[in-house]
């Protein structure tokens, strides 16, 4: 005989969520979890066009004293040109490189996340992928952003001190 | 416990150390260059006769020797930087050690010693301190580096920011490492019939 199933009783309204609680062990966990990117501080960036000459890029991330600059062309993400660019394809060649465009040094296409998404994933690309910058793009594919070690050391050690 | 509780009483030995490439105060800054570009690392420890660090070259420092080469000016302390204080920035470059174009490339900066040229100050803590001290230096000092140092004094790795990451993501593998790569939100077609 088949056997009658057996709803719930009239009235009555299981939550299937009741008992999934979510128990994290500390703030930073719920954080990564459940805040987004946007939560955190994400400017100032700073952008130049792909057009910029390298000593001109260079002397812009001296004078605000940053580690990465942003490629864009109309707010599209092109490339990326940080310290290790400098060190690996510059160096030994910053005379005759000096006036090159920095598109023809910078990394292309880098990866990115987008504001929406969770902090864990920026940094799974830093503690996995070994990336030091992310940019961050809107949903639109614009960028809005750049996370670093400092704004992410900021962001673990506010987490730590709650 | 959590991580809060973990960065107190775990030990700095337990981190990924990345490693340490030193080199004597009279090494030519073309070499120490060349050294990074070998081992791509960002920061190479100057060492005394005794191995023990006395001054740090990293990649920040030479960008603003490129650009100061090419400027020709005197060495400036941006406000906000904190891998330098004033007293251990390095002594400007005279016009005289400049080459005939006055940008880097004619070989004579080069073969300056890089004692000349590296911050003095250089933040170092030991195997068995806690990773917090870690993380407290790097945001008060706002540092990448910090130079890891044995019983002894001697540097035995480097870390910062890329063993504190891989630290965090081992503490929470389910959210860090488990991650789809960078996607579109949206696609531009219909998927499916």
């Amino acid at each position: 005989m088949r056997r009658k199933r057996r709803g719930p009783e009239e009235g009555e309204f299981q939550d299937p969520l009741k008992n999934y609680a979510l128990d994290y062990d500390d703030e930073l966990e719920r954080s990564l979890t459940e805040d987004r990117i946007g939560d955190l501080q994400i400017e100032p960036f700073t952008t130049i066009h792909p057009d910029t000459t390298i000593e001109q890029t260079m002397v812009k991330m001296v004078e605000l004293d940053i580690g990465c600059v942003l490629v864009v062309d109309d707010q599209r993400l092109l490339g990326i040109f940080s310290e290790r660019d400098v060190l690996l394809k510059v160096a030994d060649r910053f005379a005759e490189m000096k006036d090159t465009p920095v598109r023809d040094v910078m990394t292309p296409e880098p990866s990115y996340v987008h504001r929406p998404d969770g902090p864990a994933k920026a940094l799974n690309l830093m503690a996995v992928s070994g990336f030091r910058h992310v940019p961050i793009l809107n949903v639109d594919d614009k960028v809005v952003g750049v996370l670093g070690p400092r704004r992410i050391t900021a962001y673990l050690k506010n987490h730590f001190e709650n | 416990m959590g991580l809060s509780q973990d960065i107190l009483t775990d030990q700095i030995s337990v981190l990924d150390l990345g490693q340490v490439v030193t080199v004597k105060p009279g090494a030519t800054l073309s070499r120490t260059i060349e050294l990074m570009r070998e081992h791509r690392v960002g920061c190479v420890v100057i060492v005394d006769d005794d191995n023990r660090p006395i001054g740090k070259f990293t990649e920040r420092l030479l960008i603003r020797f490129l650009v100061k080469t090419c400027k020709n000016t005197s060495a400036s302390n941006p406000s906000g930087d904190s891998e330098t204080g004033d007293a251990e920035m390095p002594d400007p470059i005279s016009s005289q050690a400049l080459s005939s174009s006055g940008v880097l490339g004619g070989g004579q900066i080069l073969d300056d010693p890089v004692e000349k040229h590296m911050y003095r100050h250089c933040t170092c803590l030991r195997t068995t301190d806690p990773i917090a001290k870690v993380i407290e230096c790097m945001e008060a000092e706002k540092l990448r580096y910090v130079i890891v140092l044995d019983e002894d004094g001697h540097p035995v790795g480097i870390t910062g920011f890329s063993g504190l990451m891989r630290y965090v993501a081992d503490h929470f593998p389910r959210q860090v490492k488990v991650q789809e790569p960078a996607t579109k939100l949206y696609l531009d077609e219909r998927e499916g019939a």
